[in-house]
């Protein structure tokens, strides 16, 4: 019997169905990908199954656990049930955790609560399960420790009870792809070696392909696609699915461009910035040469922390390296006096990861857009831009807070090309964005740099992104270039490094995961 | 709905209901009765009539009746709003730019001046400030000028360091970034992001100040160490009519006392509308 | 690693403390200094029963107190003189300002205490029902009438009090502490404390209560702990409480602060025999020397009511006590 079944599950928010009509089971032993979307449903599913959906929030069908009907539970046999045979991880680990006591009280308060053994013992299992040292962060409180530590704790705090059912909502979407293959290994742990049923919860196909034994594809509420994992990838039949995989396989180069020729357009020569914060320095980007000739495309790869985006700082001209020399067209930038430097500032684009933060909050799209533009021709330019990036023009009138990821992102990016650049500077512009939302960003880079000649220095920590878009791939490490390489070749790379980012991807160097159980 | 307008000065103010037009129209009114007070009523309000004492509301000739040395309460009253809310005013605007030039000097100067200034406020917010402003009126002695300097000196520390954690939060905000990214030269960064960004929040605690004027002024004329008491304001009014609480002549405690709370609410809602336009509870 | 940081969290707030006491002594040296009057004439005047005394006795006076002595010389000496416990002679009264002192502190204490604990527990209770209510007309409810009260400066509310429990009602006595030699009746403390629990940023502390666990009533770290199944208390008391207090713990310090400003003039309208009705007799008598040895007084015992609150938040919140401090404030 599967230990999670849902029954015609259905979910209203008021005035919409989210969900309607679900059913999908989750056997012990086996994870279990729902994806879709975002909004589409996912994370209201499975806070349902733990009865988390706030008020106002409408469940109806059945939930089962193990044969019991959560949702007809009473106030204490809910208590009994929750952590202790069904364990939830979020998507936010840190905040998931109470800032003012220690990874060791949540353990052992957990336990404490259900009565079910020596706290301190099984804490500490839990913790070695999940890849962690007990005696490292018994004592720490959550915001001591790292990214991937925290969200490992969490998952053992989730599993300290030997739930029968893990539910992981999204575990990994802020992680970089190093530590989201080490959280999501040691999620995965939890099915092939403790016997759980694990649902987990991700946008990212390629991640469901990588860890999970079975794919059910969520859209528009409704179950589109459901089947052994490596089928969903390789043959999908919904149309919808169809979309999904060919978004999110990323393999053909989005532009076959010759081989750049030219002066370079923009340069740095041993560039090294250090960072001086409250206390500590850290030495951001240590001694990097690159350079970006006219119609190139660059990707620059690396964790979060090796430097990546102090390296577009510098090549935007906007910070001043304490060592070596930026150019740009042969000229030395910090030589050059305030206005001409602003002159080259205008005409490099620059779109940053979080796009909504980039925009003055009291600004429409429109003066957002405006703003890169001379004042002569501002109004219908404006249209034209918008409708460049793939945008209603009647979108000008809104404020960029009430746009979709994808759309701020294109904002952005009209923002950007507002001064027709001949280089633009795009840092993570993808990261958090769900597949479909990051394809048509993707394909829009392609576009443009076709009808252009634009070049692009593409910031990622996504392997396949950079194959995808760039003609060549920088990987740093530690503020320093550790390869260099045609995205062709990319195959043939030899640091660890870029081995490691390599073999983070999903799906990329590691099987599909067959029918092995 | 928020209503806006363009430029330097756009404060977002919800209005919301008619709280916010009724608190806005009794400010104006109460500041057109102090203007106009010597039209409305032909009593000097420091003139004793021994013929007319102790009269109750309603009396012919005194609406609001007169206390026991015959003075009207309604010259009182409306002379009393001219000093009260002069004072208020005066003393909240210079605590208002103190603070504010201050809050922008150590954003925007040298490291050392940062710390002076945050050091400063940090100190002097942890002495009991009325007892300071106590100390103050006692040794440079009782007038309007005294209430002034003193609530100046002591409450333009919050208004500092919001202004200056808000200009340096500005500062470091992605848009800004973003803004010289474009091209865009320091003055211009500064006049269509930083100044128009940390405008709201300072208007806010600048609104609450002018309600913190206010009260504070209330309080030490009526300890007897504000305005002189030979000059009306409504928390002499107070000190006066105090002990005649208990004698039954509850309305000399009443309306002056209504006047202050009125008045503080009045401006704390406006200043709660600011503060909400901004995005935050209070 | 943890403890280093505690300790460097201490030192940090320590010096802040020194630095306010540095600041209030010489803030008080230099009112007693600058302010008008010759301090020698009021105390023979005082001695000699309100006569004026002859200029050579003032002049003789004069030299023995060191008037003439430098500025920094006459700080040490009043500094020293000050911290042995030597406040100087009362100009008003003639009689050494540690005896009145003496007299009035403790009935300060008193007020100050039990309108402290009114309002803490107050504000609490009230902050945690507005935070934790699922009904509107009782959050909206709680709202206003903080909002009333907020616009209410102490006094009126000490008036209104007044009017209504000792004029109207009459089942409170309006003021004092009863008779001298008579045990003393609770039924004068009473109120004194609610006048000056709830004429006193009462609001502030409802509001940093119901706004600091209230945002937290949905926190992801909250759902995780019923998620968990842990009993509804303990989600109540240690994720919701424990960190929604800290704003409201933050402020305590400065909240008691405000209280014993506060008694000045709850003291004065309710004839409180306290150290604030002794200091605004003392400012409107031009007793300085009282004036500032009162002021040094409350003044320290609000510095250290501020060190108690930063331990109590250090306690609480384990990111202040690690990270090394509260900026911004």
């Amino acid at each position: 019997m599967s230990v999670l079944a849902l029954r015609d599950l259905t979910v209203d928010v008021p005035g919409r169905r989210v969900v309607d009509g679900l059913s999908l089971e989750v056997g012990a032993g086996r994870v279990v990908a729902l994806v879709g979307p975002s909004g589409g449903g996912k994370s209201l599913t499975a806070r349902s199954i733990v009865r988390l959906h706030g008020d106002g929030v409408r469940v109806g069908g059945q939930i089962l656990l193990g044969g019991t009907d959560v949702l007809a539970l009473g106030p204490r046999e809910l208590r009994a049930v929750r952590g202790r045979r069904v364990g939830y991880a979020f998507q936010d680990a840190t905040g998931s955790l109470n800032p003012t006591i220690t990874i060791g009280r949540h353990l052992t308060e957990t336990v404490a609560a259900h009565d079910v053994g020596d706290p301190r013992r099984l804490g500490e299992e839990a913790l070695r399960r999940c890849g962690l040292d007990p005696g490292a962060v018994w004592a720490a409180y959550p915001f001591e420790l790292s990214g991937g530590q925290v969200q490992r704790a969490a998952l053992a705090l989730a599993t300290v009870l030997n739930p029968d059912l893990l539910v992981a909502d999204e575990v990994t979407t802020a992680l970089d792809p190093v530590t989201q293959a080490t959280v999501l290994d040691a999620v995965r742990a939890q099915a092939v070696d403790e016997g759980r049923a694990v649902l987990l919860i991700t946008h990212d196909l390629a991640v469901a392909g990588r860890w999970a034994d079975e794919i059910a594809v969520l859209s528009g509420g409704r179950l589109a696609e459901h089947g052994p994992a490596a089928d969903v990838l390789t043959g999908p039949k919904a149309p919808f699915t169809r979309d999904l995989v060919a978004a999110a396989r990323l393999d053909a180069p989005v532009t076959q461009t010759p081989p750049p020729s030219g002066e370079a357009l923009r340069a740095v020569r041993g560039v090294r910035r250090v960072l001086r914060g409250r206390g500590r320095t850290t030495v951001a980007v240590d001694g990097i040469d690159l350079q970006v000739r006219p119609g190139e495309a660059v990707a620059v790869v690396g964790r979060s922390g090796s430097g990546k985006s102090t390296l577009v700082g510098t090549l935007a001209a906007l910070d001043r390296p304490d060592e070596g020399v930026v150019l740009a067209g042969g000229r030395d930038v910090w030589r050059l006096d305030g206005r001409s430097r602003r002159a080259l500032r205008r005409e490099t684009g620059l779109v940053f990861q979080d796009a909504l933060a980039s925009f003055d909050p009291r600004y429409t799209v429109e003066r957002v857009v405006a703003e890169a533009l001379p004042k002569a021709r501002r109004r219908e330019e404006v249209a034209g831009l918008l409708e460049r990036v793939g945008l209603d023009p009647a979108m000008a009138a809104r404020h960029p807070a009430t746009l979709s990821g994808g759309e701020r992102q294109r904002v952005a990016l009209a923002r950007a090309l507002g001064a027709r650049p001949r280089l633009l500077l795009a840092d993570e512009p993808t990261t958090g964005l769900d597949v479909l939302a990051q394809e048509r960003v993707l394909a829009l880079l392609g576009d443009l740099r076709r009808a252009d000649g634009l070049a692009v220095v593409f910031v990622t920590h996504d392997l396949r992104v950079a194959r995808r878009v760039a003609d060549r791939i920088v990987v740093l490490a530690d503020g320093r270039v550790v390869e260099e390489t045609p995205a062709a070749a990319l195959e043939a790379a030899a640091h660890p490094e870029t081995r490691a980012l390599m073999s983070a991807v999903p799906g990329w160097g590691v099987p599909l995961r067959t029918e092995s159980a | 709905m928020a209503v806006e307008a363009p430029g330097l000065l756009a404060v977002p103010v919800r209005s919301r209901g008619i709280g916010v037009w009724a608190a806005a129209l009794l400010l104006v009114t109460l500041g057109v009765l102090a203007v106009a007070a010597p039209w409305l009523t032909s009593y000097d309000p420091t003139a004793t009539d021994t013929a007319a004492t102790s009269l109750p509301p309603g009396s012919p000739g005194h609406p609001l009746g007169t206390d026991t040395v015959g003075r009207d309460l309604l010259a009182r009253m409306l002379y009393g709003a001219r000093t009260s809310l002069l004072v208020g005013l005066a003393a909240a605007a210079i605590t208002v730019v103190a603070g504010t030039l201050l809050g922008a000097l150590a954003a925007a100067g040298p490291r050392w001046l940062d710390e002076a200034v945050a050091r400063t406020a940090d100190v002097l917010l942890s002495l009991p400030m009325l007892v300071v402003v106590l100390a103050l009126a006692a040794v440079i002695g009782p007038s309007p000028g005294t209430v002034i300097v003193a609530v100046a000196a002591t409450s333009w520390m919050p208004v500092a360091l919001v202004a200056r954690a808000e200009l340096r939060s500005q500062r470091e905000r992605l848009y800004v970034r973003a803004a010289y990214a474009l091209g865009l030269s320091r003055r211009q960064v500064l006049w269509r992001h930083l100044l128009p960004g940390a405008f709201p929040p300072i208007a806010s605690i600048a609104a609450f100040e002018v309600g913190h004027a206010i009260l504070t002024e209330s309080t030490l004329s009526f300890l007897g160490i504000g305005v002189p008491p030979n000059r009306p304001s409504w928390g002499n009014l107070l000190t006066e009519a105090q002990s005649h609480l208990l004698t039954g002549e509850w309305y000399t405690v009443a309306f002056p006392a209504a006047a202050v709370v009125v008045t503080i609410i009045a401006v704390n809602v406006l200043a709660t509308a600011v503060a909400r336009g901004e995005g935050r509870a209070w | 690693m943890g403890l280093v940081v505690l300790r460097r969290f201490l030192v940090r707030r320590a010096v802040t403390a020194l630095a306010v006491v540095a600041a209030l002594s010489a803030l008080c040296f230099v009112l007693l200094d600058v302010a008008p009057g010759s301090p020698a004439a009021q105390i023979l005047e005082a001695r000699n029963g309100g006569r004026p005394p002859t200029p050579a006795a003032v002049a003789e006076l004069e030299r023995r107190m060191g008037v003439d002595d430098p500025l920094p010389v006459r700080y040490a000496r009043w500094l020293g003189d000050a911290v042995t416990g030597d406040l100087g002679v009362s100009y008003g009264s003639g009689r050494p300002v540690r005896d009145i002192l003496a007299e009035t502190v403790p009935w300060t204490v008193l007020l100050t205490v039990a309108a402290t604990v009114l309002s803490m527990a107050g504000a609490v209770a009230v902050g945690l029902v507005a935070a934790l209510t699922r009904r509107g007309w009782l959050r909206r409810g709680v709202e206003s009438a903080v909002f009333v009260l907020g616009g209410m400066p102490g006094f009126v509310t000490s008036l209104l009090l007044l009017y209504v429990f000792a004029a109207w009602l009459q089942v409170l006595p309006s003021g004092g502490v009863g008779r001298p030699g008579e045990p003393f009746d609770v039924s004068y403390l009473v109120l004194p404390a609610l006048a000056l629990a709830f004429g006193h940023h009462f609001g502030t502390y409802v509001r940093l209560v119901q706004s600091g666990v209230g945002r937290l009533r949905d926190a992801p770290h909250v759902e995780n702990a019923r998620v968990r199944g842990l009993a509804r208390r303990t989600v109540t008391a240690r994720h919701l409480l424990r960190p929604g207090m800290v704003p409201f713990t933050a402020r305590l310090g400065v909240g008691v602060g405000g209280l014993i400003s506060g008694a000045y003039a709850t003291e004065v309208i309710f004839s409180w025999p306290g150290v604030g009705r002794e200091a605004i007799l003392a400012a409107r008598g031009h007793d300085y020397a009282l004036l500032t040895a009162i002021v040094l007084i409350t003044g320290l015992i609000v510095v250290a009511a501020n060190l108690v609150g930063d331990l109590a938040v250090a306690w609480l919140d384990p990111r202040v006590r690690l990270s090394g401090g509260m900026d911004g404030r």
